[in-house]
């Protein structure tokens, strides 16, 4: 008869070792640490017994750890959907938005857990971000005292971005992340664009396939190399290249027949 | 490195085309979440390529799966590399056997040459140990003076004719001029031959004219006017050529210098004549410095000044 417990408690090192990095190097990460402890002893081992054999032991525990430790955080801290720009963005800006905003860290402690979780970004450029976020975000972690579990209809408007109705708050959103894009990624002064162009960007209509997505997000969101990106998804890196090459002309058609790349080029020359 | 700004561009405009298509395309998730067991199994490679092409779409589509997918491939490499540096660890390890073994060898090699300077050193006195044993006991310092007065004669003179009194310098003397040294032999017959023998060496013309010639090149002037004078006054340079040679070796233990004191007293007794006298001056204050040597700490200074009071008639350099 296998015992679970004996198994499940062999791999306390990397459980510790995961909860430290999601959490930092703190109280909290140890108690995540026995929290995914507890999940996995919860009913009997239950959790653990689910195993079959269709992997290695390890990274199954690896598995169950890492959703125990985000059930963990989200009971703790809550779950906040965080602005369009902040997850178009993705990479390190999702994770810095959860450390700043709803972990409620300071700046340099939520660098070093971003940095932690995210090992590709350098940590000035963590940094940088942080404090772009900050200014970005005014009400980021303002919402204190909410250490129970709560979902995101019930969060103050204000955090939850959706301050009126649907369609002004999908514009007001959509207005930011242009901002955002003008002046963190180009590098612009001025990132305000008109109704003309957010009316072009609604026509702007491209559909990609899930593989092409999370190429792209691997690429352009987390920072990998093309070849790289290729490698995870079982490609040669001619392959991965082929494709992003086909993938971003079709990219520039579509900017193109919708007048959109017209109607920025102004707002790009400087 | 110089980047083209050109370049630099292009890539921030292509970025910001691909997070505005990112944004514009709705996500719609592509079949349910992965439960534990596919996610490990996929990390781990051990799904089907078809499995794999499903799981991978629906991470295209699902914030939550691709994070944790993410973070585990993160793990797994961490983990990769962990192991990478344990084994390139070991291999450094491997190393050390291979210069501990040079250190070793090291140490061996430097070992053997002090153990040879060390045996140099011990020779010398055991030699004269041991040549005073086999002979006989060295008379009492009251009979030699007594001999002194009714022979008028150094007791080192009357060693070398082959009489009882057994001073050590022509033994030291001879492994100092000839650079080897020769065994003693075991019976007192064998013992007057190798006496008469090494007497007629020292002070016989041919093979004196010989070392006097050699030593002229390097010895200093008085030494070499010594080995060329009578018994005794080679006995009191070659006393003088040892302390000089000790001082300068620097490494001597108490029971040398003692040994040392003993043979000067021994030679500043035996003086008579006028040069003896001068020569028995000098012997009286290498004995004072040579007396003072009593710790090892003090030996280095009290060479110096013996060296010091040996070069004041121009004897050494």
């Amino acid at each position: 008869m296998t015992d679970w417990k004996e198994r499940s408690l062999a791999h306390w090192g990397k459980i510790n070792a995961a909860a430290m990095r999601r959490f930092g190097r703190g109280p909290l990460a140890e108690e995540a640490a026995l929290a995914v402890i507890d999940g996995l002893e919860a009913d009997d081992w239950q959790r653990v017994r689910a195993f079959q054999g269709r992997a290695s032991f390890s990274s199954f525990i690896m598995t169950l750890t890492a959703r125990l430790l985000e059930d963990f955080a989200r009971k703790r801290f809550g779950r906040v959907r965080p602005p369009l720009w902040v997850q178009t963005f993705g990479g390190i800006w999702p994770k810095l938005f959860q450390a700043l905003c709803l972990e409620r860290l300071p700046v340099t402690e939520a660098v070093e857990v971003v940095h932690q979780r995210q090992t590709l970004a350098e940590k000035n450029a963590i940094e940088t971000a942080a404090y772009q976020l900050l200014a970005r975000i005014p009400d980021c972690g303002m919402a204190r005292g909410l250490e129970v579990a709560y979902e995101e209809e019930e969060l103050p408007a204000e955090i939850r971005g959706e301050a009126g109705p649907a369609s002004s708050a999908e514009t007001r959103e959509r207005r930011e992340l242009f901002q955002a894009i003008f002046q963190l990624v180009l590098k612009q002064e001025n990132g305000e664009v008109g109704d003309a162009v957010l009316d072009k960007y609604r026509a702007f209509q491209i559909t990609l396939s899930p593989e092409e997505r999370l190429l792209l997000k691997l690429c352009y969101q987390d920072g990998l190399g093309v070849a790289e990106a290729g490698k995870m998804l079982d490609l040669t890196r001619f392959q991965a290249h082929g494709r992003m090459r086909r993938l971003l002309e079709r990219l520039k058609a579509e900017l193109s027949r919708t007048g959109l790349a017209e109607a920025l080029r102004p707002l790009l020359a400087e | 490195m110089v980047t083209d700004p050109n370049h630099d561009r292009d890539k921030k405009v292509e970025k910001a085309a691909v997070l505005l298509a990112l944004a514009a395309d709705p996500e719609e998730a592509a079949g349910p979440c992965l439960i534990a067991e596919e996610m490990a199994a996929l990390v781990d490679g051990r799904t089907t390529a078809a499995a794999s092409a499903a799981h991978l779409a629906h991470f295209g589509s699902c914030r939550k799966c691709y994070e944790e997918w993410l973070f585990l491939k993160k793990e797994t490499k961490l983990e990769i590399r962990r192991r990478v540096y344990a084994l390139r660890r070991i291999k450094k390890f491997s190393y050390i056997g291979s210069a501990l073994a040079v250190a070793a060898s090291i140490a061996v090699y430097l070992n053997v040459g002090n153990m040879a300077d060390k045996t140099l050193e011990q020779v010398v006195p055991d030699t004269a140990l041991m040549e005073k044993h086999a002979v006989a006991p060295a008379p009492p310092r009251q009979a030699l003076e007594y001999k002194e007065k009714d022979q008028g004669a150094g007791p080192v003179a009357r060693n070398v004719a082959g009489s009882t009194a057994a001073p050590t310098a022509p033994t030291i003397l001879k492994e100092q001029t000839t650079g080897r040294l020769e065994p003693l032999p075991a019976s007192p017959t064998g013992t007057e031959q190798f006496r008469a023998q090494r007497a007629k060496r020292l002070a016989g013309p041919a093979q004196s004219e010989d070392m006097v010639a050699k030593e002229a090149e390097s010895a200093p002037t008085e030494i070499t006017a010594a080995l060329a004078a009578p018994p005794g006054a080679t006995d009191m340079a070659g006393w003088l050529v040892q302390l000089r040679e000790a001082c300068r070796a620097d490494r001597h233990g108490a029971e040398f210098w003692a040994e040392m004191i003993d043979r000067g007293e021994r030679l500043r007794l035996g003086g008579t004549t006028a040069p003896a006298e001068k020569q028995r001056l000098r012997i009286t204050v290498l004995l004072a410095l040579l007396r003072e040597m009593r710790d090892p700490v003090l030996e280095t200074r009290q060479c110096r000044l013996i060296l010091a009071e040996l070069a004041k008639d121009g004897e050494t350099q």
